[in-house]
């Protein structure tokens, strides 16, 4: 894979008439690569740090043109199914199959996008920002491990008056996420767990780092919001939550806690990445549950929203 | 939102429980009065003949009904207008044996009162406005109707209609009060002048149909009073005392009080549905003008907040009951039994102050409440609309049953005032219809004009070279497609088409006016249009003091993305030959290669996604549609009226199903035989990038001069406007709307599951409301294809 420079990034989507992601109507800017691996991401695309290629099973009518064309005889056909299967590390993600594939069962995921043609796109809706404080919001992804490109992003933004937001894991060196918070309005940052094996275990990574830029940012007074994932049965349990909140007693600026309940929208992803969704099988978390995490933070003094 | 209380909730499942009938009262009057006075002007043949129907219809007072006022012998029946067409009524009759076995807007009519009616017919054949209207149609317009690039039946069937009288005159003066103004003018005629016999019938046909209109009333006064003596419940026979009490006042006197006031506006309303067939008739800025009677009434405790709740409610029922049987050939165009009358609210003060009231809110809150597809409600917005109201309109959008529909003062006062249209008046502009706008009392009919352009059938005959493929007729010879050597070139083509075919809608338009104006004058409507008095002039004839008409054009997405699919795979790419298109389009992008030239041209640049290699083509192609138009006049210029022009308009109400319905597979990648795109909006499922861009996309559009109306339509999943946060960015949205200065704005808020659902089990889901295209109808009773096509609109996901 060719060297990207600061000047441009893999982007996997840009998305307008973002509701969730900061304060007003905001222009969402999905960046792909992340040093994580949550088990219950709802964004596999956005993992790995090159293009890759969906492929939408129930368009496909096995008509083999696919593998005629690749190049590298990166596709199988598979009889039993009546299917292709892409073994994803001969890939190259070339773009023949999608040209070939009569039927759109086939598309890229992830294209490079130079730092104009991100601002051309999020300049797009700066009438819509205008009203309600909205902004662009830089998501992913981990946004930090391509923090060059996103500074490039973020200080463009702001010579334009666009408000900005960053979502982040938190996972990177804390002279980098200086760095990108100098340029950011607020900080949308993640607690997944707060025993160090079992975050581990649950993204691969520990969480001292991240808990410890959470702390500093808390001093650097950016506006920040903590979002907690609360994933059924895995870190939805009393003792985390509370565990968590004994944590955030120590910031003196933080204000507000979002909880983000796990949904199945992620679902259909995997099978178009053909991996496997580990968590894929787990059920919403229940009303009760949100309510008595949300009603834990919330004595603290915390304002908690749920969705957010 | 509930309706406020258990009277209203009977009364409207009563007329929601109706189904659709026939009337043949209103037909047996005229053609009585129109066979014994045949040499009569044609004035008091009709002013007599509304009289004679106004005095002799059948009329009933419903348990429980407020306000009273029937159009035909029962709520929900369709009166024939057999003077305005009488062939489609016959063939439907002979063909199916009634109007029931439609595929949508269902009509049963007695079958006692077959024989009758088809004696009726056999009365008018040969004398009717469309027969009038086919015998002095030119040819060659003649051979573009079939061809369908113009469609102008709806005309020609059934009359004008889009107009909002002077309703503030009636509430001050009483139609007393009128009759005097015409009075006086009547006894100021010099007869030995020119013109002047023909004004002296005029006029008095005016004050022939404005005393009838009071008889009319007083007939309700002495049905209620005999009620009341019957009536053993005292509460039920005091009300309809006070109902005699107000039909023996009003229309005939100024409104004493809120009460009566809401009652004079729907007998004023009403009697127009009776005289002529055109829909769209609308009630003006009614917050506006019912506010001084509220105010007054609240303050001396004549009445409480609840009970004018309940009128209002009780009119918006009164509203839904009224319903016009069209051929099916033209109900297409307009599905689901649409009347299409709107109220405005909100908006400005001439000083250009808010105008919002708390009637502003009481109607809100009561259309919420009553949930019906009428009244058509739109809300003018503006800079500074209070974000209170705002959050009621979102609220009441959320209920999910398309109501109500945005407007953009930002932009219609500039484009009014830019036509000629006065200050004051400008300010005080309303919505006729769905999205066409006039100054109430003072603007001529059809401010929308009811020619429709199809601008994508159009573009198909240019590709062929201006022969059209369904038909084989070919009008005007230009370049095909193979035929031209670059992108401008073939645009050119287009052009040369577009500006032959504009001139010939403009004709068919002149047709359907000339015939109107001569056969069918209004004579009560024109009483209460200024200045058709004051200048012995039926609107028709330029009695308004305003009068200007606009086109209509269907496909403008199609227009866009069509071109930008030639530009860029046939003459900049040079993916794709001409030749391998043209077949392409000819086998309907079936066959294997067909497959893959559909995949190119459905990935082209797309209108609707904020994407300016497209977008600036619709702006281009609607450009030339402007340019075209304005040079034409409409028959009232010169003849009193300011303006008498025509300008652009894309009110296509539903007419993309039927228009599209004729016209090929595309070059944008659409199947034959498919939906047009609505108005101003993207084609169907083709805006993937959310409404931001849908609205910039629209935005760049020349909307201040597109003067007739431009329409926008978002179908919005019910979750975009969960929680109080997502309502909030939403009226961000709407704001942004104001500020792009869009002209008009609505939202299907339902999700496509639930459309399924209703199709499924209809009988489940006879209350489901959608927006069809400017105004809404009952999802069940639209047919299959329309159905379909509100389905396949893009559903707006947030991230
Ligand atoms: S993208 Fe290229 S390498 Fe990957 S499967 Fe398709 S053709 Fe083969
Ligand atoms: S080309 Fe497309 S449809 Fe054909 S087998 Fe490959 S993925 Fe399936």
């Amino acid at each position: 894979m060719r060297e990207l420079k600061k000047t441009s990034g893999i982007i996997c989507e840009i998305e307008r008439y973002a509701l969730n992601d900061g304060p007003g109507i905001r222009t969402l800017v999905f960046f792909k690569g992340c040093p994580l691996r949550c088990k219950w991401c709802s964004n596999p695309e956005t993992h790995n740090f090159h293009p890759e290629l969906y492929y939408y099973t129930h368009k496909c009518t096995f008509c083999g043109k696919c593998i005629a064309v690749c190049p590298y005889h990166a596709i199988r056909a598979d009889y039993s199914r009546q299917k292709v299967i892409t073994d994803r590390n001969i890939c190259r993600t070339c773009g023949e199959c999608i040209k070939a594939c009569p039927t759109g069962a086939r598309s890229a995921v992830g294209m490079e996008m130079t730092v104009e043609q991100v601002m051309e796109e999020v300049k797009k809706d700066i009438p819509f920002y205008l009203r309600g404080g909205g902004g662009v919001t830089l998501s992913g992804g981990e946004v930090l491990s391509r923090f060059e490109f996103a500074l490039e992003i973020l200080k463009k933004s702001r010579e334009e008056f666009i408000d900005t937001a960053v979502e982040t894991s938190g996972y990177a060196p804390w002279d980098v996420v200086k760095e990108v918070i100098s340029y950011t309005d607020h900080v949308l940052i993640d607690i997944k767990h707060m025993d160090p094996l079992r975050h581990r275990e649950l993204t691969g990574v520990e969480n001292k780092l991240i808990l410890d830029n959470i702390k500093k940012i808390d001093r650097s007074k950016v506006h920040y919001i903590i979002r907690i994932p609360l994933i059924t049965g895995i870190n939805d349990d009393e003792s985390n939550i509370k565990a968590i909140k004994e944590f955030t007693n120590g910031l003196k600026n933080l204000r507000e806690v979002h909880l983000l309940p796990y949904h199945t929208l992620g679902k259909s992803k995997y099978e178009y990445l053909e991996r496997i969704y580990e968590l894929g099988h787990l059920v919403k978390p229940h009303k009760e549950k949100i309510y008595e995490a949300a009603q834990i933070l919330k004595d603290s003094g915390l304002n908690v929203v749920v969705g957010g | 939102m509930n309706v406020s209380s258990i009277r209203v909730k009977k009364l409207r499942e009563d007329v929601l429980s109706r189904v659709p009938g026939v009337c043949i009262e209103r037909a047996r009057f005229y053609t009585e009065v129109y066979r014994e006075n045949e040499a009569l002007p044609v004035y008091l043949k009709r002013a007599i003949a509304l009289q004679r129907t106004l005095e002799n219809m059948s009329i009933y007072i419903l348990d429980g009904e407020l306000i009273v006022g029937n159009q035909a012998c029962a709520p929900r029946t369709a009166p024939v207008f057999p003077e305005y067409a009488v062939e489609w009524i016959e063939k439907e009759l002979e063909e199916k044996g009634n109007f029931d076995k439609r595929a949508g807007d269902v009509f049963h009519l007695p079958e006692e009162h077959k024989e009758e009616l088809l004696e009726i017919i056999k009365f008018w054949k040969g004398k009717t406005l469309y027969d009038h209207c086919m015998a002095s149609m030119p040819e060659e317009v003649k051979t573009a109707s079939i061809i369908k690039a113009i469609h102008g039946d709806g005309n020609m069937t059934s009359g004008d209609g889009h107009i909002v009288v002077d309703y503030e005159k009636v509430l001050k003066l009483g139609l007393k009060g009128v009759i005097k103004e015409a009075e006086e003018a009547l006894s100021a005629l010099d007869l030995s002048e020119n013109d002047a016999l023909r004004k002296k019938a005029f006029l008095e046909s005016i004050i022939i149909t404005l005393r009838s209109a009071i008889k009319f009333a007083q007939r309700f006064a002495n049905l209620a009073e005999d009620l009341a003596r019957g009536e053993r419940n005292p509460v039920r026979a005091g009300e309809l005392m006070q109902i005699a009490r107000n039909c023996r006042r009003v229309p005939e006197y100024p409104a004493s009080s809120f009460y009566e006031a809401v009652q004079s506006v729907w007998f004023v309303h009403l009697i127009q549905q009776i005289e002529s067939n055109g829909h769209s008739v609308s009630l003006g800025r009614l917050d506006k003008y019912l506010y001084p009677y509220y105010e007054y009434d609240i303050k001396n405790n004549v009445i409480t907040r609840d009970f004018a709740m309940e009128l209002l409610e009780c009119l918006w029922i009164k509203l839904f009951s009224i319903i016009k049987i069209r051929p099916t050939s033209h109900s297409g165009y307009g599905a689901g039994y649409p009347t299409y009358q709107n109220v405005t609210i909100g908006g400005q003060t001439k000083e250009g102050r808010d105008a919002v009231n708390v009637l502003s809110y009481l109607i809100l809150e009561s259309v919420a409440g009553t949930r019906l597809t009428q009244p058509n409600l739109s809300v003018r917005l503006h800079a500074n609309t209070p974000e209170r109201f705002l959050q009621k309109c979102i609220e009441v959008l959320k209920m999910g049953f398309g109501m109500p529909a945005f407007k953009n003062d930002e932009v219609i006062i500039p484009s009014l005032l830019s036509r000629g249209v006065s200050h004051d008046d400008a300010y005080n502009y309303s919505m006729v219809g769905c999205i066409e706008v006039a100054v109430p009392g003072k603007w001529g009919y059809r401010c929308t004009g009811m020619s429709f352009l199809n601008m994508i059938k159009v573009l198909e005959m240019t590709v062929y070279g201006g022969k059209d493929p369904r038909t084989g007729h070919c009008l005007l010879h230009t370049k095909s497609l193979t035929e031209v050597q670059s992108f401008e070139e073939f645009w050119e083509q287009w052009e040369k088409q577009m500006q032959y075919y504009t001139k010939l809608s403009i004709v068919l338009d002149h047709v359907a006016d000339t015939n109107l104006e001569k056969l069918v004058p209004d004579i009560f409507t024109s009483a209460l249009v200024n200045d058709c008095i004051k200048r012995g002039k039926t609107v028709k004839e330029g009695g308004a003091v305003y009068d200007m008409v606009s086109g209509l054009q269907v496909g403008i997405a199609n227009v866009a993305n069509s071109m930008a699919a030639i530009k860029k795979l046939v003459f900049e790419e040079k993916v794709l030959k001409p030749e391998k298109l043209i077949e392409a389009m000819k086998a309907n992008f079936e066959s294997e290669e067909g497959i893959e030239i559909q995949k190119k041209l459905l990935a082209a640049p797309k209108y609707g996604n904020d994407d300016d290699y497209v977008d600036e083509l619709a702006v281009k192609a609607f450009n030339t549609y402007v340019k075209e138009i304005v040079k034409f006049k409409n028959t009232r210029f010169g003849r009193g009226p300011i303006g008498g022009i025509y300008y652009p308009g894309t009110s296509a109400i539903s007419s993309n199903v039927p228009m599209g319905a004729v016209v090929g597979a595309t070059p944008d990648g659409r199947k034959a035989w498919t939906p047009a795109a609505e108005g101003a909006s993207p084609t169907q499922g083709t805006d993937k990038k959310g409404p931001t861009a849908v609205l910039k996309s629209v935005s760049k559009l020349p909307t201040i001069l597109i003067t007739g109306g431009n329409l926008l339509n978002q179908k919005f999943s019910p979750d975009l406007l969960e929680g109080k946060e997502r309502m909030e960015r939403f009226a961000d949205l709407l704001r942004t709307f104001v500020a792009l200065k869009l002209w008009h704005i609505q939202f299907n808020i339902v999700s496509s599951e639930v459309l399924r659902a209703a199709q499924r089990e209809p009988e489940k889901y006879r209350d489901l409301i959608v927006r069809v295209a400017g105004y809404c109808a009952q999802f069940v009773t639209l047919d299959p294809t329309t159905q379909e096509d509100i389905i396949s609109r893009t559903e707006q996901k947030a991230v």
